[in-house]
């Protein structure tokens, strides 16, 4: 021991050290980082619509309602694209009409009580029901219900 | 010449540490498969007191779940058990939290039957409506009454 402590002390000061092994190091943390990189995905931050949709004939678990809901009718054509919006028995051309006189229809206060009842074509294509979703909160109507999907050409309903 | 490693090694640390704080754990529930939909209304996602129930629908109308795809109208013997075990796990969460505050909403809907867990439909873009509707009514019979429609606030 004593001859170890005194070739030690011998020694200039910058050998006193402990060699630390720096390459593996160095290659780990390197490799984790290329993994990191190539696994990485910026997080897209999503959004939701909360809707309360209660089976038919069941309870509303919500306040009573006392207005009748206002019916959304979404057509499609053959490759699911949006062929027709109405509100009720009215035909609209587009979305931010639909907001509009619903926002219309729900002024003064009624947009809290009313609830929407959207019923689409069997083949239309989900966006497009969020579409109608999104005019209908914009108009400030919250409750969404999804109705029947009907096919046009046996004019039934789902 | 001699390379200074420190300064390199420091930043190299320094990335590691920000892709593990970035690195998301909870996207299991996410498929990347679905695309969804953009809206502009889509409010933030709130933290709910029982855990969602995720659906991931892709574009032909078949439901992504336990690893396995599933025809919404031919395979729904399996949705429906899925579904019921589901509804199993959020009875017991839906318990303990009315133990813990009999006002809550879960004490509320165990009494009468529902389930207080917001059902997740995260539908592709050009899901057909028919399967999704059939699959709404499919969460309503076993007692889900609350959806939350996932949506893109932007293109991205």
């Amino acid at each position: 021991m004593s001859r170890a402590n005194s070739s030690r002390r011998n020694r200039p000061e910058s050998d006193d050290r402990p060699e630390i092994a720096m390459t593996p190091m160095i290659d780990v943390v390197f490799q984790l980082l290329i993994f990191f990189l190539m696994t990485f995905k910026p997080i897209v931050f999503e959004g939701q619509f909360t809707i309360n949709m209660a089976p038919a004939g069941s309870a509303v678990p919500t306040e009573s309602l006392t207005l009748p809901p206002l019916v959304v009718q979404l057509a499609a054509d053959d490759e699911g694209n949006l062929a027709g919006i109405a509100l009720g028995n009215t035909a609209l051309p587009s979305f931010d009409h639909l907001r509009r006189d619903v926002a219309m229809l729900v002024s003064g206060g009624l947009a809290e009580e009313v609830e929407a009842e959207i019923r689409a074509d069997a083949r239309l294509k989900y966006e497009h029901i969020v579409g109608a979703v999104n005019a209908l909160t914009r108009a400030g109507v919250t409750k969404v219900n999804f109705g029947p999907a009907f096919t046009p050409s046996a004019g039934s309903q789902q | 010449m001699r390379l200074e490693m420190m300064p390199m090694i420091d930043v190299t640390f320094q990335l590691i540490a920000f892709f593990l704080f970035v690195l998301n754990f909870s996207r299991d529930e996410i498929n990347e498969r679905v695309r969804l939909p953009i809206a502009d209304q889509a409010r933030p996602v709130e933290l709910q007191t029982e855990e969602p129930l995720f659906l991931n629908i892709d574009r032909d109308g078949y439901l992504l779940a336990l690893g396995e795809r599933w025809h919404i109208v031919r395979d729904r013997d399996k949705i429906e058990a899925f579904l019921k075990r589901e509804a199993a796990f959020t009875r017991l969460e839906m318990a303990a939290t009315a133990r813990r505050d009999p006002n809550s909403r879960a004490a509320r809907d165990l009494k009468e039957g529902r389930l207080s867990a917001i059902v997740v439909l995260r539908a592709d873009r050009d899901t057909p409506y028919g399967p999704l509707r059939e699959l709404v009514t499919l969460c309503q019979r076993v007692g889900y009454y609350r959806f939350a429609l996932r949506a893109k606030a932007r293109e991205g």
